[in-house]
């Protein structure tokens, strides 16, 4: 009971913009999606030639970068945790 | 290879996009573009504020982040004298000591203040990065700005139109 007060009390407690908000380290992956989103929105409001194809554009390029750093982190994640210790020690 | 001229670099709309986000597309004559360019910006700006407060707009602390971030306009000048004013002051919260560091021997009264509302890793470090790709994109933007040309409505736009 204490443990799921404990973030709704910070929440509560939480003055926004003037102090970080709280709880960061559990879900700070979760800011790479409006991070995407509304980057793709400013650099798909200057690119797309017919504005009526905008929310689709946008909507592309966000899975696209999200899918990138998904597959960027996959692929790191291959190369230390099981390429690097496949080499030999010496 | 587009057939249309290219617009000479209208350095005013540019400034007006400086000013604010989207501004100078809406003073171009491209009013939605405008909008919708000023929404991901400010979108970016106000996320990483949410996130990491005042403290990830400094300009003495993250020079170099900061030089990134002006990129957004006045309203990045003026988070950094709220938090000058705000929390460096400790009028919106009390100021405690800072850590000494390590292997280092200090008088507790020559111990740095900070804000209790300071920034610490990844609330920080993530608003910053937001205010940051603010600055840069509004760059890409303002300089669109400058080579915008009147948006006229495209056959599509005016078949969907004429659907509704």
């Amino acid at each position: 009971m204490t443990a799921t007060l404990l973030p709704l009390t910070s929440v509560l407690a939480w003055t926004p913009i003037l102090e970080p908000a709280p709880g960061v380290a559990q879900w700070w992956w979760a800011l790479s999606i409006p991070m995407a989103f509304f980057l793709a929105m400013a650099y798909k409001a200057t690119r797309v030639t017919d504005i009526t194809d905008f929310w689709r554009s946008t909507i592309k390029m966000t899975l696209q970068i999200l899918a990138s750093m998904v597959g960027i982190a996959v692929g790191l994640a291959l190369l230390i945790q099981v390429l690097l210790p496949m080499l030999p020690a010496e | 290879m587009s057939d249309t001229p290219q617009q000479p670099f209208r350095p005013l709309y540019a400034v007006f996009g400086w000013v604010l986000p989207g501004l100078g597309q809406w003073a171009a004559g491209a009013r939605k573009r405008g909008i919708l360019a000023g929404v991901g910006v400010l979108g970016l700006f106000f996320t990483g504020l949410l996130v990491g407060g005042l403290d990830c707009v400094d300009s003495t602390e993250d020079r170099l982040w900061y030089v990134g971030q002006v990129g957004a306009g006045p309203l990045v000048i003026a988070a950094d004298i709220a938090n000058s004013y705000y929390l460096k002051s400790g009028r919106a919260a009390p100021l405690i000591d800072s850590a000494v560091p390590y292997g280092t021997a200090m008088n507790p009264a020559d111990v740095p203040k900070i804000s209790s509302f300071k920034g610490l890793a990844h609330s920080n470090e993530f608003g910053t990065l937001l205010v940051f790709l603010a600055g840069l994109m509004n760059i890409v933007v303002l300089l669109d700005a400058g080579i915008r040309q009147r948006e006229l409505p495209t056959r599509r736009s005016a078949d969907l139109r004429g659907q509704s």
